[in-house]
């Protein structure tokens, strides 16, 4: 049977807009083995509620959530089955105290033993653990210099090359699925929004989805529209954020500063138009908190002409002196190419998402009720999930998933026989940041 | 050679810029505070890769417990005089995540804090008014331009 057969044939309940299948022990296990198999099903995040563990499975596009009864404090591994399993089954062992039976992976991450007490989303928070030591191999981080982020990237070196890298997280680690319990998620909105500070767009608005979902509400067209507005910009302006962090890390100043001065008119514009240059808070569950301004679609087609305007220079500027930096990191490549090619698209889209927007109401009240629901949104990094469940009104728990839980583990086998001393150039081609996986 | 200041000033101002569980929000201003655009290096100010060159720790993020020791040793490591700025709302105080069993709660929990700069997040300008306010008070610059 293929996964979508194991998963369908189990009794379901409902997840707007899905289903989540509650899978015996067995036929979890036979979804395990044969999500080995299935690599065009992706799993995009593995988390825990109450006694269940819950998978979000994606299958090009349908979205498969799944669970499982936690027994004893087990519940069956994906991990050996599927490698990015391996950071969320951690999360899920330090955050909610399930372990993972048969895991390749059980060491800590997020509960370094700073706390004052163990899984905090325990039904039982347990006793405080003993302070974990830093960790004993070489590399750099959490404090860095430069703007690198609060994460540790440890390596092995053979012969000056990368042996084994590894990516140490948890440091960023502001209790943010605790935070949500007992909020309304109008309340909550303000931790979706500082998930990830250059994605809060995104995942304020994964999030508003899955409350619209969860409550059964329909949001006003206008909403949709500005919502849609403030993404397309937000992905213009994370994209070149982007390209000029790698730019930075390559010493290929003019290309950096070339950035700087559009994608901060880009942001400039955000201001203009929603009162706040990352439009935080500006998304709110049930539509948008404000109107774009009069002058806010103006500003907003000056700042996409002038990326359209500057990506000849761009593209010129890269040629000569960032591609020939990233001559021996084939890996990166790409990604600097995509970025330029984002920010290009979004630009482009900008004015279309401008004229299709409508005369309306900005937001609908979410009624009181109970219900869950998933909310996705593109971002900057990619596609940003938000699982939410709803208990009279108030979140019972949530989850999110930002690009980041994937592109670690990408990054570390990028790293790979790579020369040691690109390691932060490298972590800026990939983006890593620690903000959207420590939540 | 504007930027490398007076040689009777000493040199300029080594910021350590210290992310303690930022979302990144202030990261992005401060890239753009630091840049071109803004001119900071031409006011001697600039990033440095660690606490021994070091003459301000710019903290941002709420301070997670889990970042305080790395923060701890990072002062340490730092010559005197040195001095501590909060940047944005959750430096400051912790701000929408004060109260979590994971934040110590800003950077005042943990180190003494000479100058905070609000904002969710500052915008550049900010950033830049706070560090050069900062450098004057210390004697770092003398010319302001």
């Amino acid at each position: 049977m293929t996964v979508e057969e194991i998963i369908r044939a189990a009794p379901s309940v409902a997840c707007h807009p899905v289903r989540r299948h509650v899978l015996s022990l067995t036929d979890w296990q036979a979804m395990a083995e044969a999500l080995g198999a299935a690599p065009e099903v992706a799993l995009r995040g593995l988390w825990a509620d109450r006694g269940q563990v819950h998978v979000l499975l994606d299958a090009e596009g349908m979205l498969l959530p799944a669970s499982v009864e936690v027994e004893n404090g087990f519940y069956p591994a994906l991990s050996p089955w599927r490698a990015e399993a391996i950071l969320f089954e951690r999360a899920i062992r330090d955050l909610a105290g399930f372990s993972a039976a048969g895991g390749v992976d059980a060491r800590p991450r997020e509960d370094h033993g700073r706390w004052g007490l163990t899984t905090p989303l325990a039904a039982r928070p347990g006793a405080a653990a003993e302070p974990m030591e830093a960790g004993g191999r070489t590399g750099f981080g959490p404090v860095s210099g430069g703007l690198g982020g609060a994460y540790r990237l440890e390596f092995g070196r053979s012969g000056g090359r990368i042996a084994g890298a590894e990516l140490r997280g948890g440091y960023a680690h502001r209790g943010i699925l605790a935070l949500l319990r007992g909020k309304s998620p109008r309340a909550a909105a303000r931790f979706a929004a500082r998930v990830a500070g250059g994605a809060t767009v995104a995942h304020a608005t994964a999030f508003a989805a899955a409350a619209e979902a969860a409550s059964g509400t329909e949001i006003p067209a206008r909403a949709a529209g500005l919502r849609a507005v403030m993404a397309g910009l937000e992905r213009m302006i994370g994209a070149l954020s982007g390209l000029r962090a790698v730019a930075d890390a390559a010493g290929a100043g003019l290309l950096a500063e070339t950035c700087c001065t559009v994608l901060d008119t880009g942001m400039t514009a955000a201001g203009v138009a929603f009162g706040h240059r990352l439009m935080m808070d500006c998304v709110v569950p049930g539509g948008v908190a404000g109107d774009m301004t009069d002058e806010g679609a103006a500003a907003i087609l000056e700042a996409a002409g002038r990326v359209l305007a500057a990506e000849p220079a761009v593209r010129a500027l890269m040629a000569a002196t960032l591609m020939p930096r990233l001559r021996d990191l084939p890996a990166a490549v790409g990604l600097v190419a995509r970025r330029l090619d984002a920010a290009v698209t979004a630009a482009a889209d900008l004015p279309g998402l401008l004229d299709g927007l409508v005369e309306g109401m900005l937001s609908e009240a979410l009624p009181i009720g109970s219900g869950e629901g998933i909310g996705a949104t593109e971002g900057p990094e990619g596609t940003v999930w938000h699982w939410l469940r709803l208990e009279g009104g108030q979140i019972g728990g949530g989850f999110m998933v930002d690009p980041a839980w994937a592109a670690w583990p990408r990054f570390e086998r990028a790293l790979e026989g790579v020369d040691a001393a690109e390691a932060g150039l490298m972590a800026a081609a990939f983006g890593i940041a620690a903000a959207g996986i420590d939540l | 050679m504007d930027e490398a200041g007076d040689p009777a000033l000493g040199h300029g101002l080594g910021v350590l810029a210290l992310d303690c569980g930022s979302c990144g929000g202030c990261e992005i201003e401060l890239r753009l505070a630091l840049s071109g655009l803004h001119d900071a290096g031409r006011h001697g100010i600039g990033l440095v890769d660690g606490p021994r060159q070091a003459d301000v720790l710019l903290v941002t993020g709420p301070v997670t417990r889990n970042m305080q020791d790395a923060l701890g040793r990072a002062w340490d490591g730092a010559a005197d005089p040195k001095y501590v700025i909060a940047v944005g709302d959750c430096a400051v105080d912790g701000g929408v995540f004060k109260g979590s069993y994971a934040v110590a709660g800003g950077a005042g929990s943990t180190l003494p804090v000479d100058l905070a700069i609000r904002g969710c997040p500052p915008s550049p300008g900010q950033m830049l008014e706070g560090l050069r306010t900062l450098a004057a008070a210390t004697g770092r610059r003398g010319k302001q331009t």
